[in-house]
């Protein structure tokens, strides 16, 4: 049997888009990643997400997804702000974000968030030299309380003051208000965690009085809480605002 | 070019704007510009190549390697089909990469004639041709090892869909460049010295169940087939092409090159003849 060209440039379309249609068919044609990272496959934490893994492409909803580390949590502790969908924020727009600290030797990028989601989930991760912390993020591992000496002092070397950082990539970086606003900065927004508001003088019972449960973690944001529960964010925003200690 | 070959000349045509659309769409996407109808897939996922550098991994771990997708394992056995049943079609019929070089080849000839092509000694030529066995080698362990696609920093063909995306890594421009230079003296020299999947797929051509076949009874020792080639194969001196380097692209054929009907053709049994389909 003999097969002439034409025959041939018609079974390779065939094939080509036969498979593809067929394996849309049964969901399998994915041109994305679903974002699933590999597994600790030894030890301790064996089976469970390995942060190590975590890549540019990952958003900071990716992350909240896969490691229940709260989007609005990352973007306080990366200094992420005026952006409309901080789910949507891919890792790797860091390291554009704070290039300026290049100049320094310094790097806030993908191998930071790895870095800051191990530590903030106590699980163990390599602490790569190369990669720095945001201030605001070193504050929350200390907060967090889980640290051992060895990461404590790792976490004190790699950190960035945010009021150290040169060059135009300001715009989407939330950085600490001077001191003589902070008292005005006492307004609950998306951003805003349990921890502030107990800092502004709530205390943790009024808290759970008024979100109707346990608060999960300091370091979560009213927000998520309430996307979590399907609870309205703005009453109990206003509600929280009437209690601030001004 | 007569009417059977056109068709393979259209098919490339079509895969080339299809896949640059959308490689061009998914950096316009990632700026918020995107379009919605067509597809954004990164030039990764378009690769059946990331599909077999992930393989190891894929079994050990149960993940890809960075940015490979299941779309790449798809691709990966959809080629593999095709190349059982007719050898590296994904070479001479599909491959981007492969078909600029062939048009860039084609500007080539008219300045060279009958030397282009002809430029490297067959002695030194055959055993050149087994360099990208080791690129093979090397890029399966190095992806393994590191689980990231090292090779993507020299991929041209990575390159040539990058061009306009910040993606570009400076090595596969480069790679590219000479790609598409040394075209205009040789045939496909990727294909030929160095591209890890050809050498991958052109192992297919010892076992594909449709062969080049050449009928020693009818042939009237023209050459031709020889002379066209684009892989400097010598399909005048054996009866079935089993060289690693063949590219199914039929233009040895009795559809094109071979004057007398039925002598060279994609057979299965001996011979040129046989009843077409
Ligand atoms: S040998 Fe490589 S570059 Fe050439 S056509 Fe085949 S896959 Fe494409
Ligand atoms: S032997 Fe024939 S089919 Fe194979 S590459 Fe040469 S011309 Fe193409």
């Amino acid at each position: 049997m003999r097969v002439k060209s034409n025959a041939l440039g018609l079974i390779v379309l065939v094939v080509i888009f036969g498979g593809i249609a067929a394996s849309s068919l049964f969901n399998m044609w994915n041109t994305s990643s679903e974002k699933i990272p590999a597994r600790y496959q030894t030890g301790e934490f064996e089976g469970q997400f390995d942060p190590s893994d975590i890549r540019g492409s990952y958003t900071f909803g990716d992350i909240n997804n896969v490691f229940a580390v709260p989007a609005d949590t990352l973007a306080m502790a990366f200094g992420v702000s005026n952006i409309d969908d901080i789910d949507s924020f891919q890792v790797k727009n860091l390291e554009s974000l704070y290039a300026g600290l290049k100049e320094q030797g310094k790097e806030i990028g993908a191998g930071s968030v790895r870095v800051f989601t191990g530590l903030y989930l106590g699980l163990p991760v390599n602490l790569d030299e190369e990669y720095f912390l945001p201030k605001p993020a070193a504050d929350i591992l200390v907060e967090k309380g889980n640290l051992t000496q060895e990461q404590l002092g790792y976490v004190n070397i790699h950190v960035v003051d945010m009021d150290n950082i040169p060059g135009e990539q300001g715009s989407l970086i939330e950085k600490p208000p001077a001191d003589e606003n902070t008292q005005d900065e006492r307004v609950v927004k998306g951003t805003t965690t349990f921890h502030e508001l107990i800092s502004w003088g709530v205390s943790e019972q009024q808290v759970e009085e008024i979100i109707g449960g346990k608060i999960p973690a300091p370091g979560m944001t009213v927000r998520e809480y309430c996307q979590n529960n399907g609870i309205s964010f703005s009453s109990i925003k206003e509600i929280l605002n009437s209690l601030i200690k001004k | 070019m007569n009417d059977k070959i056109r068709l393979r000349y259209i098919i490339q045509v079509l895969f080339f704007v299809m896949v640059g659309a959308i490689t061009l769409n998914h950096s316009l996407a990632e700026t918020g510009a995107g379009i919605s109808w067509l597809s954004n897939a990164s030039i990764h996922a378009l690769c059946p190549f990331g599909g077999v550098v992930s393989v190891y991994q894929y079994f050990v771990s149960g993940t890809y390697v960075q940015k490979i997708h299941e779309s790449s394992f798809i691709l990966m056995w959809i080629a593999f089909v095709l190349a059982v049943g007719f050898g590296p079609v994904i070479c001479g019929w599909v491959c981007p990469l492969g078909s600029v070089q062939e048009w860039v080849a084609g500007i080539g000839r008219r300045i060279f004639k009958h030397k282009h092509n002809n430029f490297i000694p067959y002695k030194y030529d055959r055993f050149l041709r087994y360099i990208r066995y080791f690129i093979l080698i090397w890029v399966i362990y190095m992806v393994a090892v590191t689980s990231k696609l090292v090779f993507a920093d020299i991929d041209p063909y990575a390159a040539m869909f990058h061009l306009f995306s910040d993606e570009l890594a400076a090595g596969g421009l480069i790679v590219l460049a000479i790609t598409l230079a040394t075209s205009l003296l040789v045939e496909r020299p990727w294909c030929k010295y160095a591209c890890p999947y050809g050498a991958l797929l052109g192992i297919s051509n010892i076992f594909r169940v449709f062969k080049i076949r050449r009928n020693n009874e009818t042939c009237i020792n023209c050459n031709r087939c020889t002379d066209i080639c684009p892989m400097n194969i010598e399909v005048d001196q054996g009866e079935v092409i089993r060289d690693h380097q063949c590219i199914s692209c039929l233009k040895c054929s009795s559809e094109e090159a071979c004057p007398v009907q039925k002598t060279v053709g994609f057979t299965i049994g001996r011979g040129g003849t046989g009843d077409a389909c």
